[in-house]
Formats: C-alpha cells, structure tokens, sequence
C-alpha cells in the first residue's frame, strides 16, 4: 500500500467549504497521524449538524482511529484508550493529576514508552514535563474558569526512537484567552496570538510577566530533530527544530475552536518534512 | 512554624500550574487559621520529600506565590492576606527540583531559603537560592552572623558597616522583609527584624 502524507488542514478545509466526499475514498490508503486524528475528532466535535457531520462520520467510518478519538471527547475522564504504543486520555480536572489518578498514571505509561523505546532518561523525563504543561494549559485557559476545562483529549504515540503526542481542546482558542489581558489588547487575529505566547512568552495572566509552559516544551525539545504544530482560530505556526535556523512557520487554517498542537520527535533521523515524518496509525 | 508534605500520594512529580493552585490551597487551609494580621507570620517549610522532579509552572503557583502574595495589589484579596503572612521555605530538595528552583528564581529575580536544618521550633541552618542586590547580601550576612532578632538602630550600633546609618539598615531590612527572607515584629517603637533561618549561608 502507497501510504501517502494527510494533509490535515487540506481536508478540513473541503468540509469546510461543503466539499467533495471524493477525498474520502482514498483516506485508507493515506498516513494520518495522531495530530491529524485529533484535529478531525474536535472538527467532529464543532461540525456536529448538517453535511459537514455527514462528512465528518465517514472519517470514523474509513479511519478506526480517529472514530476512537471522536468517543474520547465522551468518554469519562477515567476512561483511557490504549492500543499498544498509542494512548488517549479525556482530560478531566485538576485532581486527576494527584496521587495515582488517570491524568498521572497516563504521564507515568507516556515516559515508560518512551524509555522502553529507546529514549534516554534525562529527554524522556523532559517530554513527560512538557506533555503535563501542554496539558494543565488546557486546565488552565480552555475553559471559562480556571480548572474547569473545555473538552479536550491528549494523546501519545511511540514507537522505537520516534514519538509524537498531542492535546487538543475545543474550548476558546488562544485568541480569546491572550485578549483577557490588557497588555496584548493590540493582537487581532489567532495567528498574531500564537506567534505571542510562542515567540514572545505572553500569557493572560495580568499580573505575571511570562509564561511559563511553552518555554518547558521548548527546552525539552531543544536541538532535537523535532516538528512543533500549534493551531487554533484560524491561524496555525509549525516549528521544525532540524533546521539550521529554527524558525516558525505562519499559516493560515480553517477556522476552528479550540486550541490544537502536536510535536513529533526522532532520535537519529532529521526530518525532510513535517507530513513525511508522521507516522500512520492503523 | 509548620512543615507540609508537598508529596501527598504516591505523584512524585509534580507538574504544573493546577496542582500547585491546589497545594496552595491546602497550605492556606492549613496554616490560614492561626495566621493573625499585623503580627510577624508564620514559616511554612515546604518539605519535598519523594518529589523527584517539578516543572516551573507548579513552583510559581505553590511557592512563588507566597513569596509575592500581597506585594502587587494595593487592596488584596483575601487569599493574598493570608498568604502575605507566610514565609516559605522549601526543604529536602532533588538536585533537578533545586535546579529548576534556581532557574525559577533567576528569571523572575526572587529568593529563597532551603533550610538544610530544621526543627518543630525554626530552621536551624539553610541556603539562599536566586538573586538578591549585593547590600541586601551582606545584610542577609550580617543578620546569620547576628542570630538574634535586632532592629535597624541596634544594627547602627553595631557597627557592621560604618557608611550605613540607621535609616539604610532600615531600608535594607524592609526590602528583605519584602521579599520574604526576614520577619519583623513591632517591640515598643521600634521593628524588630529576624531571618527567616538562625543560619543562612549563599547556596
């Protein structure tokens, strides 16, 4: 089987536009990644009506996976999906990360994996840091308070010197969090609001200088043969940390709530392009 | 003085913002009720027994809160009264929880004590993490060497510094207090100030 790139935004943007089901034929035969399986269960989640749900259910219908991504979003926050090296988790509350809850014990199996499949302790302890701060930000910022999250799911994917993990919520997106804070008042659209808590360290908190969880992620993945996704609105910045001069990468994406971000990470093999290093899942 | 246990269950890592909220939580809870305004604080040593790692995110919210609790706001909630009256001290820590510590620390140009030598009573002996002005320095010096409360008149007296009149010491140790390294309590006229270890040496 010719196992071609998903390009994520590509059919989301043809749902979108009331497009053609004719894409969908081929999706078996296409590589999609636990980004691309996220990023389709939230666009299930808003497209819930209408032809675009219609859509929407053939992906459960040709993609296994992306159908136990859409019934993560319901499941109860206990409830795990496991398959091997691919995990999901419903991100609940700020108590599942205390003692022996779901939320640590799903920490705890994400740097297990990573150990056994060849990553070194010292990376394997960072990305379980940086995979816990990506997750309380959704604790965090998706909701309309503090610790009451929008519904959002985290996941993980390992294989041998290869990983990718990803969080994705459906609540208020990046946009509206950073407008909460008078001092960003100026940034009008979800890109401008990536690039700022991205390059810049914003947070909506009023009285803090900085954030801190993104600068975590970073400092995990520094040097490392490494492809950061963030989306949300309709803005969307990549980030390939094998480049010579790391840089982020502005696009645009079809709109959508929430706020999406993925990071993909081999040991040994730099990256030609974001697509073509996604691993399938099947 | 009280002692929590950061480590609560079986997690010994942890990780961001909203497991510190709640520990900050329980640390308000616990000490809260015996805290009185307008008297000198209670220490609380955050004793990190078990904790293999943090992330800074969890450190701001369940220490470097207490630290800044009630400087910003001109009417604080009441929540940052209270934490106001706590001087935190962090004990027993991992070599990677104390570098993220000090990492902490620097950025966000804050100190802190990790007491080394603890008892029911106070610390007995501890070490001073992050960043702190040469004057504010020699002054944290000058107090360990002291070992006894002491007012910014009696530290004139002493002659530590000879170019330092009492209003300097005064300064000095109001800024200390300030960020949570000395307490003080009002005797007659006059503050009386204290650091918040007998013994506190440069980490």
């Amino acid at each position: 089987m010719v196992v071609r790139p998903f390009d994520i935004d590509g059919l989301r943007a043809r749902v979108w536009a009331g497009g053609s089901p004719a894409p969908f034929s081929r999706l078996s035969s296409m590589a999609i990644s636990l980004d691309g399986c996220l990023e389709l269960a939230c666009a299930a989640r808003q497209w819930s009506t209408g032809e675009p749900a219609e859509l929407v259910a053939r992906w459960g219908e040709e993609l296994p996976f992306v159908r136990r991504a859409i019934e993560a979003f319901h499941a109860p926050p206990e409830r795990t999906h496991e398959l091997e090296s691919v995990e999901l988790w419903r991100i609940g509350s700020a108590n599942d990360w205390l003692d022996e809850t779901e939320g640590q014990q799903f920490l705890v199996r994400f740097a297990r994996a990573l150990r056994h499949r060849g990553f070194p302790v010292p990376f394997a302890n960072g990305l379980g840091k940086a995979l816990a701060e990506m997750t309380d930000n959704v604790l965090q910022h998706s909701g309309s308070e503090s610790r009451k999250p929008a519904l959002a799911v985290a996941g993980f994917h390992v294989e041998q010197e290869w990983m990718t993990f990803a969080v994705a919520d459906t609540g208020r997106g990046v946009l509206e969090r950073l407008l909460s804070n008078p001092r960003w008042a100026n940034i009008t659209n979800s890109t401008d609001a990536l690039a700022a808590i991205l390059e810049r360290r914003a947070t909506s908190r009023v009285n803090e200088p900085e954030g801190h969880g993104f600068p975590e992620l970073f400092r995990a993945l520094a040097k490392r043969n490494s492809v950061l996704r963030f989306r949300s609105g309709d803005g969307c910045l990549t980030f390939n940390g094998a480049l010579s001069t790391p840089t982020f990468e502005r696009a645009s994406s079809p709109p959508m709530n929430g706020f999406q971000l993925s990071v993909i990470c081999a040991l040994k093999e730099v990256p030609k392009s974001r697509s073509a290093d996604a691993q399938p899942i099947t | 003085m009280f002692v929590i246990q950061m480590k609560s269950g079986k997690e010994s890592h942890l990780y961001g913002a909203s497991i510190g909220e709640l520990h900050r939580e329980k640390i308000l809870k616990q000490v809260g009720p015996v805290l009185e305004p307008g008297e000198a604080g209670e220490i609380v040593v955050l004793d990190f027994t078990g904790v293999e790692s943090v992330t800074a995110s969890y450190l701001k919210a369940a220490l470097l809160w207490f630290v800044d609790a009630g400087t910003k706001a001109e009417d604080p909630l009441p929540a940052e009264r209270l934490g106001s009256l706590i001087f935190p001290v962090v004990a027993h820590l991992t070599d990677e929880v104390r570098a993220e510590l000090r990492e902490l620390l620097q950025a966000r140009d804050r100190c802190c004590i990790e007491a080394r030598d603890f008892s029911a009573i106070g610390v007995i002996s501890g070490i001073l993490h992050g960043p702190l002005d040469p004057a504010l320095e020699a002054t944290v010096k000058v107090l360990s060497d002291y070992g006894a409360p002491v007012s910014a008149g009696e530290l004139e007296k002493l002659g530590k510094d000879s170019r330092v009149r009492a209003t300097g010491w005064n300064n000095r140790l109001a800024q200390l207090h300030r960020l949570k390294l000395v307490q003080r309590r009002q005797e007659y006229r006059q503050w009386m100030y204290r650091l918040v270890g007998l013994e506190v040496h440069r980490g």
